[in-house]
């Protein structure tokens, strides 16, 4: 082989060389490359092989989007919210009432109601956030993978609501009507206006409760505290103890909601770790020196985000596939 | 699990996750069109979701999926020119009810040997693979797709080749009778 214009022979080369997509110059290096010894005809043969075995697929494998696709439909199956009446003594009335009025078609004036029957609307945000506004007014962010049940109307002299995951809350001020959230374990947040998240995830150690505006309390069987605005509280799932946290102005705690992340001069480390976690991919850095970066964003995808990093730091962007999984490294620019 | 009337969200997104690239790979060989494949694979799974109380699935979930994709496809009247084509094959297989679409689909060792092969590729190499031989993307195309540089697609498609060797070695042992009886052969 020549050793004045080399280029590396491999079986990449040798498929695009198959595929016809090489250049003339390029196609007459690897027609030379094959000749040269009897190792290079057979493996140009086996790879030739694998080209024509693969060219035999009767359906064509594809790429798709398997997460993005579940999303689609999830989004339009989360529509149909669950309706449960609640177990009540005696149904057997209600019941035939509606059977009557259905069967004279004016089911619109049916209405589960009364002091006995509580209709409870169960909403389950499953891939993608929901937001609904409570019968009172109180607007409710709900995370993925997380659950609110909340009855048709707030009867009585409380507004009681059940939450499995993560959600933001903003309740509409009614001194006359605590607004009163159960959690799992029998943990109790109780306020009257104010804005806060939870994350109670049964599959996790701790509860979180995080006020963003107004005044909270929390309370377990045996602990109670009151939260003011950037204050969190951290409840042990097993314990019930109450820890209460200032809140770091850098967290991510409401990232899921607002979309907002503002990086002022943390490493680019450290900024790799956050995007890892709310982007749920791993992005690392690969390019010795840890630099700082000053930057905010609202609203974007990890794609743009990277965009504008590699951009700003001139580095070069790559994804490798490790176990299974997309990586996304930050690399040093080649010179030249 | 054959019965699809009590099953629960997490249950229906893992029936969903697991089938979603074959069945699109199957409308696509039905509409030859990926984006349409993708639409009528989820609305699919919308109405089953919906329907789910009523649907009973009496052989397996999996040929019950290809079935219903089979008959989304054909319903599709844009298609009537592919549906023209597929007469002559529908027709064959009224006559033969015993083969299910499932037999159908797998009836061909070499094909699911091939899929089996390239399903064992890291997923970034896989996509790179079917980019190439399956959507006759130049490597330079596939760069700018996926921004990586056109040296990573080419050593991603020689790491790919290389297992392709080792898992079709059978095949590739008997490229001869292959090359000469070409399709014949399966």
């Amino acid at each position: 082989m020549s050793k004045e214009e080399y280029i590396e022979i491999n079986e990449g080369i040798l498929f695009a060389y198959l595929g016809g997509e090489l250049d003339t110059a390029t196609s007459d290096k690897v027609e030379s490359w094959i000749n040269d010894s009897e190792a290079n005809k057979s493996s140009f043969e086996e790879t030739k092989s694998i080209w024509e075995i693969t060219g035999q697929v009767k359906i064509k494998p594809v790429v798709v989007d398997g997460d993005k696709a579940w999303k689609k439909v999830n989004e339009e199956i989360s529509d149909d919210k669950v309706v449960k009446l609640a177990p009540r003594k005696n149904r057997t009335w209600i019941g035939i009432a509606a059977a009557v009025i259905i069967l004279v078609g004016l089911s619109i004036f049916f209405r589960p109601g009364g002091d006995d029957s509580i209709s409870m609307t169960n909403l389950q945000a499953k891939n993608e956030l929901l937001e609904t506004e409570l019968p009172d007014g109180s607007l409710i962010a709900l995370n993925t993978n997380s659950i609110i049940s909340y009855p048709e109307n707030f009867e009585g002299n409380e507004r009681r609501v059940e939450l499995k995951g993560e959600a933001f809350f903003d309740v509409e001020r009614d001194e006359t009507k605590p607004f009163i959230i159960d959690l799992p374990n029998d943990f109790e947040v109780r306020v009257l206006g104010t804005s806060f998240n939870i994350k109670a995830d049964e599959s996790e150690t701790t509860t979180e409760v995080f006020v963003a505006s107004g005044k909270v309390e929390v309370s377990t069987k045996n602990d109670k505290v009151y939260l003011e605005k950037n204050e969190k509280a951290i409840i042990d799932n097993s314990t019930g103890k109450i820890t209460k946290v200032e809140a770091n102005t850098s967290n991510t705690d409401l990232f899921w909601k607002n979309r907002i992340l503002d990086f002022n001069g943390e490493m680019i480390t450290e900024v790799c770790s956050v995007l890892t976690e709310v982007y749920e991919k791993e992005v690392r850095w690969e390019c010795g020196e840890n630099l700082p970066l000053n930057a905010s964003f609202k609203d974007e995808n990890l794609e743009s985000i990277l965009e504008v990093i590699s951009a700003t730091l001139e580095v070069n962007r790559e994804i490798i596939s490790e176990d299974g999984k997309e990586v996304e490294i930050l690399t040093c620019k080649e010179n030249g | 699990m054959n019965n699809i009337q009590e099953i629960s969200i997490q249950q229906f997104e893992k029936l969903f996750k697991g089938h979603y690239e074959e069945l699109c790979a199957y409308a696509n060989h039905i509409v030859k069109d990926l984006e349409e494949a993708e639409e009528i694979v989820q609305s699919l799974f919308v109405k089953l979701w919906e329907n789910r109380a009523r649907t009973k699935i009496e052989k397996s979930i999996r040929s019950y999926l290809y079935s219903a994709v089979k008959n989304a496809c054909f319903n599709q009247q844009k298609h009537l020119k592919i549906k023209e084509t597929y007469k002559e094959h529908n027709k064959r297989e009224l006559d033969s009810q015993n083969v299910s679409v499932e037999e159908e689909i797998e009836a061909n060792e070499l094909d699911v040997k091939i899929k089996a092969a390239i399903d064992k590729l890291p997923e970034g190499r896989k996509q790179i693979f079917i980019l190439s031989r399956y959507d006759g993307l130049k490597y330079k195309e596939i760069a700018e797709k996926l921004k990586i540089s056109v040296k990573t697609v080419e050593n991603q498609m020689s790491s790919a080749i290389k297992s392709l060797k080792i898992e079709l070695a059978e095949f590739v042992t008997v490229l001869g009778l292959i090359i000469f009886l070409g399709q014949d052969l399966f």
